[in-house]
C-alpha cells in the first residue's frame, strides 16, 4: 500500500514540476508577463502592425 | 537565555509586522487598478471601500488557513510519533513551512493578476484575456495539489527517498542554515527525515537521531 502511494504521489509531484519547469515562482511570474505583453498586443495592434 | 528569548519575541512580532505590511502592499494596486477600471460604470471611492477590505480579509483568512494547516500537520504528527515536543519534529517539516510560506505569497500574486486580467477582459472587450486568467488559477491549483501531495509525503515519511527530493532538501537546509534551529529540546540533533510509516496498525517507535531502529 505504501509502494503505491509513493509511486502515485511521486509521479504527481513529478508532474507538477514538469508543468512548473522545476521553478514554480519563475514560471508562474514568466506567465503573468506573457499575459501582460498579449493585453499590450492587443491593445495596441496599429502601431504594431498586426 | 533570557535575551535570545526577547530577541526571539522581537523577530517574531518585527516578521508579524512585516507579513501584514506585505499583504496590504501587494493587494492596493489591485484595489486601486479595479477602481479606475470601473470608474464609469461605478462611483470610485464605494468600490475602493469595497474592495480593500475584501482584499485584505482574503488575503489574511488565507495566510491564516495556511499557518493553522501546517500547525495541524505538526500537531498531527507530534501526536502521532509520541513525541515531546515539535522541536523535535524532523528538518522536513521546516521545508514544508517554508515552501508554503514562499507560495502563499506567489498565490497571492497570481490571484491579483488573474483578477486584473479579468477585470481588463471585462473592461476593453475587444481584448481576450480570460484564458490567461483560467491559466492563472490553474496554476494556483497545481500550487495548492504540490503542497498537500508534499504534506501527505513528509506525514508518511515518504519525502526524501528520491533524489529530486533530497537535492531540494538540502539545497534547502544549506541555504538557510543561519535560520534553522538544529537542536530540538533536549540538546540533541534534530533528525532530517520521518521515518516511513508502516500500515501494519503497530505503534511505531521513533529512534533518537544517530540511532538504528528496533526491528
Amino acid at each position: 500500500m505504501t509502494d503505491k502511494t509513493d509511486l502515485w504521489t511521486k509521479v504527481l509531484s513529478k508532474a507538477i514540476d514538469i508543468i512548473f519547469v522545476k521553478y514554480p515562482t519563475r514560471t508562474s511570474l514568466g506567465v503573468i508577463l506573457g499575459g501582460f505583453c498579449d493585453f499590450f498586443v492587443q491593445f495596441f495592434p496599429r502601431r504594431l502592425n498586426l | 537565555m533570557k535575551k535570545s528569548k526577547e530577541d526571539e519575541n522581537a523577530r517574531k512580532s518585527v516578521n508579524f509586522v512585516i507579513r501584514i505590511a506585505w499583504v496590504i502592499i501587494s493587494l492596493l494596486p489591485l484595489a486601486v487598478i479595479t477602481a479606475i477600471l470601473f470608474t464609469d460604470k461605478y462611483d470610485n471611492l464605494s468600490i475602493l471601500f469595497f474592495l480593500i477590505p475584501l482584499c485584505v480579509l482574503l488575503s489574511i483568512v488565507l495566510a491564516v488557513y495556511t499557518e493553522q494547516y501546517t500547525k495541524h500537520i505538526v500537531t498531527y504528527t507530534v501526536t502521532k510519533l509520541k513525541i515531546t515536543s515539535a522541536k523535535e519534529l524532523a528538518l522536513s517539516f521546516s521545508y514544508l513551512r517554508n515552501l508554503k510560506r514562499t507560495y502563499l505569497k506567489l498565490k497571492l500574486v497570481l490571484f491579483t493578476c488573474a483578477t486584473i486580467f479579468l477585470s481588463l477582459t471585462w473592461k476593453f472587450p475587444q481584448i481576450n484575456l480570460f484564458e490567461i486568467s483560467i491559466i492563472l488559477l490553474v496554476l494556483i491549483g497545481l500550487l495548492a495539489s504540490k503542497e498537500m501531495i508534499l504534506a501527505y509525503r513528509i506525514q508518511k515519511g515518504l519525502f526524501g527517498t528520491n533524489r529530486t527530493e533530497a537535492r531540494a532538501l538540502i539545497e534547502f537546509i544549506i541555504k538557510h542554515s543561519e535560520d534553522i534551529d538544529f537542536t530540538d529540546s533536549n540538546g540533541k540533533l534534530r533528525r532530517v527525515l520521518l521515518p516511513e510509516v508502516k500500515s501494519s496498525g503497530t505503534e511505531q517507535v521513533v529512534p533518537p537521531f544517530g540511532e538504528e531502529a528496533p526491528a
